[in-house]
């Protein structure tokens, strides 16, 4: 059975798999799909209660939850994945590399990602978004930064792990290129190992913006972004606590959909795991 | 009375219903030695794990088996434990995986033995040095001091073997506990077993693919495939004359094996030919 | 065919400090010759330095001394030139096969490198037939089959490109002892049939008898014994003696 036969069969991936399309859906067409305009404030109807005109109530500026929420995915979760995905590329690249060829060239990766990981994170990213000067894509650039050396750390690690498999070895005498060792064998074995790290980091990611945001040097205020709408509830979370549901609610939702989906997408890349589900059946 | 009585003893998956073990039958009598041989997957190892209360929780064991006329499968697992630490020692297949990769060797021995027998912490090393020395590992101080990753797969098993050695059990359960190890280690192990047998009255249960191994060792010996006891019996007769098929071809592939070597040894009244 | 010529490998010793020197040697010198057609039998305990020297005869480590001739060139010259002309099946047969591969495109990959991907259906039937296997099995994965299948599998992996050299690294080792005598006759039968030459490394000598002309005894990094598998008898190194007189034959 192929990857996409075992995902589909697979109903937890599935619907993981539909509402990450559809969130992505909504956040695309959103001038389209959003009830009001995201930035339109009104000072009289704010804190109001949901109803037909706005069904998830309005914030402390009289804007329309849903509208925010919704121009808010293009922020948050677009900018996540855009973060995510290319924080995997260079360290996965690095990684495989690192890990294959060993020697020098392992060396040199190496120290450069010890440089970068003695830093912690946050300070990291703060110093390079006070550099570049506040923004989305210098925030975006910043996490990327402060990233990819450990996903090029983890990676290496698998791949030393697989470099010591007696099949790699094989490869080697029977002649195969190392870049046809590293495609057919190295890459796909991690994959399934990157597929689930980067679902858990999702999370991580979607929430540092938030921070950044909060702190004035990421999202600026107005624009809609789902981490500073919570912020901003916060403030009025002894008076309005549903102000926090909605944003709350929907980076659980979508967090939760992106780890079930690692998870799923790890266990429909192991062969041995589909057979046992098989005779279980 | 045998000291170990094990009557239609029968493993089944839970999970699919598939039987494991079929309906096996044997005694060990205290202070012998029972062989069971047969290929990979023909239950050797599953039957002795589930006598001891060792197998995955969806597999099922019925039938009977008894230590002393006391009923050792529906048995309450508290008491099954201790039974398991005071009068039986398992070496399992794979004793390489047998020590956690987070401690060092020595360390592992001393908590074992120290949990296991009532001697002090001082006691206990000596007896570990000694276990290792009679396993002719030169220079066990150092062996002591490492870490399972440090250590080769023959090195492990040796470790292992001579730490189940040291606890004196009454009943041994070694499953494959020589594989990795070359003919003189594996000669020196099996004679450290005859001796402790000799010395303590131990009983063994010894589990193998190689009929020499268990040519050497056992008084009795139960021939399994595909988890059904094939053949039963007393280890020369079943050797020399095996009634069941299957049993010949054991024995036919092993002289053949044993064949050329034992030719190539031979030259006037130097080796026995 | 291959001259091994005073080879010395050390790794670093585990567990001294960053900058220690401190090697522990594991080869001292070896020296050997195998002929083209022979089957030289290597054997030694566990840490004796055979997996290291098979290692390094298949051109995966370089020594620190001394050199690797097959054929008359360098080791690592030879095996960039004759591509597929040597082969090796190893003792894990777990971790010798990728497990996210069919048995199929297992044994097609040597191939696949040598450029003739398009031949390996053809020829797979015919491997397989070989090495005793029914070719339903083409489709299956590694954890569907018993450990005696996957090495058979593994052999016919190694001989899918017609190699000329084989090293077998503990290939039968982990395989119960009827499995073992059942892979012997195919590596003898294909022997003759291909007209090639092995390298069996073991520490089982009742194996290595069975299927190589000559045996030499590793110990401790040194080349002790060399002897004709026919006159172990003649064995005269106190180690090779002990070794040969603690195998425990079967006998009735």
């Amino acid at each position: 059975m192929t990857f996409w036969q075992q995902l589909k069969m697979d109903k937890v991936a599935v619907i993981s798999l539909t509402i990450i399309t559809l969130v992505l859906l909504i956040g695309i067409f959103a001038p389209v799909v959003a009830p009001h305009d995201p930035l339109g404030t009104d000072i009289k109807i704010k804190f109001a209660d949901a109803s037909w005109s706005y069904p998830f109530g309005t914030d402390q500026l009289g804007r329309c939850i849903l509208s925010r929420l919704i121009y808010g995915i293009q922020t948050t979760v677009m900018l996540s994945l855009i973060t995510m995905a290319a924080t995997i590329i260079i360290g996965t690249l690095l990684g495989v590399i690192a890990g294959y060829a060993r020697g020098k060239v392992d060396e040199v990766i190496m120290r450069i990602c010890d440089v970068l990981l003695s830093f912690p994170s946050e300070v990291m990213i703060l110093a390079i978004v006070g550099m570049l000067g506040p923004g989305l894509g210098n925030v975006v650039v910043a996490n990327i930064a402060s990233k990819w050396a450990w996903y090029t750390r983890m990676i290496r690690s698998l791949v030393i792990q697989y470099t010591d498999k007696n099949y790699i070895r094989f490869s080697k005498v029977a002649g195969c290129s190392g870049t046809h060792i590293m495609q057919k064998h190295l890459f796909p074995g991690v994959v399934g190992d990157i597929a689930v790290l980067a679902t858990l980091d999702t999370g991580w990611v979607i929430l540092n913006i938030s921070t950044l945001s909060f702190l004035g040097l990421g999202v600026q205020a107005p624009t809609p972004e789902w981490g500073m709408m919570l912020n901003e509830a916060k403030n009025v979370m002894t008076m309005y606590p549903s102000l926090m549901l909605a944003p709350g609610f929907a980076i659980l939702i979508i967090v939760s959909a992106f780890n079930f989906l690692g998870d799923s997408i790890r266990d429909a890349l192991d062969p041995k795991h589909n057979q046992q589900k098989a005779v279980l059946k | 009375m045998s000291l170990i009585e094990v009557k239609n003893l029968t493993v089944c998956d839970t999970r699919n219903d598939e039987v494991i073990v079929k309906n096996v039958s044997f005694s060990v009598e205290k202070n012998t030695c029972l062989g069971i041989v047969g290929e990979s997957g023909s239950g050797k190892s599953m039957s002795t794990k589930a006598i001891l209360g060792l197998i995955n929780p969806w597999l099922k064991a019925t039938g009977s088996a008894k230590l002393d006329d006391v009923e050792l499968l529906d048995m309450d697992k508290e008491t099954l434990r201790k039974i398991r630490g005071r009068r039986f020692c398992m070496i399992l297949q794979d004793a390489m995986t047998a020590f956690d990769p987070l401690y060092t060797i020595g360390a592992q021995m001393i908590e074992t033995l120290c949990e296991n027998t009532d001697c002090t912490k001082g006691e206990a090393e000596q007896i570990a040095l000694e276990a290792l020395e009679k396993m002719l590992i030169c220079d066990p101080e150092e062996v002591m001091k490492k870490y399972a990753h440090q250590l080769s797969g023959g090195m492990l098993q040796r470790c292992i073997i001579g730490m189940a050695m040291a606890l004196k059990p009454e009943v041994i359960v070694a499953d494959e506990p020589t594989t990795a190890l070359d003919s003189i280690n594996q000669r020196e192990v099996l004679e450290e077993f005859k001796r402790l047998r000799e010395l303590t009255g131990m009983t063994l249960i010894f589990i193998s693919h190689d009929l020499g191994v268990v040519q050497h060792l056992a008084d009795n010996v139960l021939v399994m495939r595909y988890g059904e006891c094939v053949e039963y019996g007393k280890v020369e007769q079943i050797f020399k004359n095996p009634q069941h098929e299957y049993s010949k071809y054991l024995v036919d592939t092993r002289i053949a094996l044993t064949k050329i070597f034992r030719e190539a040894m031979c030259k006037e009244s130097n080796y026995s030919c | 065919m291959l001259e091994v010529k005073d080879l010395y490998k050390s790794y670093k010793k585990q567990g001294g400090s960053f900058f220690s020197q401190q090697k522990q040697e594991v080869l001292k010198g070896i020296s050997f010759t195998v002929k083209k057609g022979e089957c030289l039998g290597l054997i030694g305990e566990s840490g004796s330095g055979k997996s290291t020297l098979s290692h390094l005869i298949l051109g995966l480590e370089k020594p620190d001394r001394g050199e690797i001739l097959m054929e008359g060139e360098p080791i690592k010259k030879w095996l960039k030139k004759h591509r597929g002309e040597m082969s090796v099946v190893f003792q894990d047969y777990t971790t010798s096969v990728n497990p996210r591969l069919t048995i199929e495109n297992i044994i097609a990959e040597p191939l696949h490198a040598l450029d003739r991907g398009k031949e390996a259906k053809a020829i797979i039937g015919e491997l397989l037939k070989k090495v005793d296997l029914s070719d339903k099995l083409m489709g299956r994965y590694p954890h569907e089959l018993s450990g005696g299948q996957l090495q058979r599998v593994c052999v016919a992996r190694a001989i899918s490109t017609r190699p000329r050299f084989i090293v077998l690294d503990e290939a039968l080792s982990s395989l119960d002892v009827s499995i073992q005598a059942q892979i012997l006759t195919l590596l003898k039968d294909l022997k003759q049939e291909m007209d090639m030459t092995y390298l069996f490394i073991a520490h089982d000598l009742q194996t290595l008898t069975n299927l190589c002309d000559k045996v030499l005894f590793l110990y401790k990094g040194n080349i002790v014994e060399r002897v004709h598998s026919t006159k172990l008898f003649d064995a005269e190194n106190e180690y090779a003696k002990r070794l040969l007189a603690s195998v425990i034959v079967f006998g009735q």
